[in-house]
């Protein structure tokens, strides 16, 4: 009991603030703590069942647990940006270098639900494409399919906001 | 390698410059919760392993590849309005340089970088073509059923440096079963793509339906496209002088291209 209890607080200093950024990107504010809290119950009560890639499975928890208690009550934020439409400033890392912050955040929030999620599991949540591939349940093959396709709907959206701000 | 569109995505995180959480305050309520959560409770909130395909038995799956290859070349051969009906799951190698004459000269970019034809595979009325250039390679497909050649469809990878260093690996997986609508086509079309050793003569996918189709292997690359936006299993039967072997198109993505 003593060696759960020690091994259950270690995977939460280990990864509570990750999580905790992984939950504020989905649901409101105030809601966070609900969400991070009941994640670590789950993984108390199947703390023997956590596979190795354990971020990859407290990420998939807190997936499902959002999507069961908020998804019915549309308080989902979906990945959604806002950035002053003002915010022309360059964005410097991305090659063409021809996109604001703006066109970019725009095209973002044309995005499907699900092809923001696919994109944000590895810039936002900084998963490899197999912990996003487990956090969304499919293979790594199926997810690089989707990620591959996520990206160039986000280019072409990106090149059609941009060409025609030009 | 470095991911310019998920750099700049980045940029945009809205979670970032949030406050932190209270950590032991939170240890203290989850630890609070956990007395009284009874185990059934949560069982519904664990994520699900990815289903796999189910592995065929050794013994039958070559005799129900050769089937289901007859019956979708018979299928597609017989349906008159099938799309891409000619299309075979053999292919036919085609010089590369000819065949890949009205594909672009020039890919990625800016500035654009120069690219040769250097695999070109007939299947029925249509060519495929893996044009490669420095840190950047191609798809074209070119379709041949009139009178008049035209490019299908046309795609490129960039800042693919690295990505195709083989290594100790026989084969690597460059493009792993991607699917595309092309407009002037009969409709989607999955490809998938790699890089292979000199002693690699023959790769063959399979679909998650039990198609199979051999690639096209010459000059490094190989490469195998099928009718339809199908789903390709993880099994790649490899040809060496050694003999086959089944391998995992999962264990051989190239990294660095967003897959591996």
């Amino acid at each position: 009991m003593k060696a759960g209890r020690e091994r259950f607080e270690a995977l939460y200093w280990r990864h509570h603030r990750d999580l905790a950024a992984f939950i504020r990107r989905r649901v409101p504010l105030d809601a966070v703590e609900d969400v991070l809290a009941e994640t670590f119950v789950v993984a108390w009560r199947r703390l023997r069942d956590i596979p190795g890639e354990e971020r990859a499975w407290l990420f998939g928890v807190a997936r499902n647990v959002i999507r069961n208690a908020y998804r019915a009550e549309a308080r989902q934020r979906a990945l959604h940006v806002r950035v002053a439409e003002e915010a022309t400033d360059r964005v410097d890392s991305f090659d063409d270098a021809i996109a604001t912050r703006a066109e970019l955040a725009h095209a973002w929030n044309q995005l499907s639900e699900t092809e923001q999620e696919v994109i944000a599991l590895v810039a936002w949540d900084d998963l490899s494409n197999a912990e996003a591939a487990q956090v969304l349940g499919v293979t790594t093959s199926a997810y690089a399919v989707r990620l591959f396709r996520a990206r160039r709907r986000l280019l072409h959206l990106l090149e059609r906001s941009a060409g025609g701000a030009r | 390698m470095r991911r310019p569109l998920l750099d700049a995505v980045r940029g945009l995180d809205p979670a970032a410059g949030a406050p932190e959480i209270d950590g032991e305050a939170m240890l203290a309520r989850i630890r609070a919760s956990a007395q009284g959560a009874r185990k059934d409770d949560v069982a519904h909130l664990v994520p699900r392993r990815p289903s796999r395909p189910v592995r065929r038995l050794a013994v039958g799956a070559a005799a129900l590849s050769a089937v289901l290859v007859l019956a979708l070349v018979l299928t597609l051969t017989q349906g008159g309005g099938q799309a891409y009906a000619t299309w075979v799951a053999q292919p036919t190698l085609v010089p590369a340089e000819t065949a890949g004459a009205i594909c672009p000269e020039e890919a990625g970019g800016p500035p654009p970088i120069p690219v040769e034809p250097v695999l070109a595979e007939r299947r029925g009325e249509y060519t495929f073509v893996v044009l490669v250039g420095d840190n950047v390679f191609m798809e074209c497909l070119i379709s041949t059923a009139g009178e008049e050649l035209f490019v299908v469809t046309q795609a490129a990878e960039s800042g693919v440096e690295g990505a195709l260093d083989l290594g100790e690996a026989p084969a690597l997986v460059v493009v792993p079963g991607v699917p595309w609508d092309p407009d002037p086509g009969e409709g989607p079309v999955t490809t998938v793509m790699g890089v292979a050793s000199e002693e690699v003569t023959g790769v063959r996918v399979t679909t998650t339906d039990g198609v199979s189709a051999d690639a096209a292997v010459a000059d490094g690359w190989w490469s195998v496209w099928f009718p339809g936006e199908v789903e390709i299993d993880d099994d790649l039967l490899l040809t060496t002088p050694d003999g086959e072997s089944t391998v995992s198109l999962e264990g051989l993505l190239a990294p660095g291209l967003g897959y591996g």
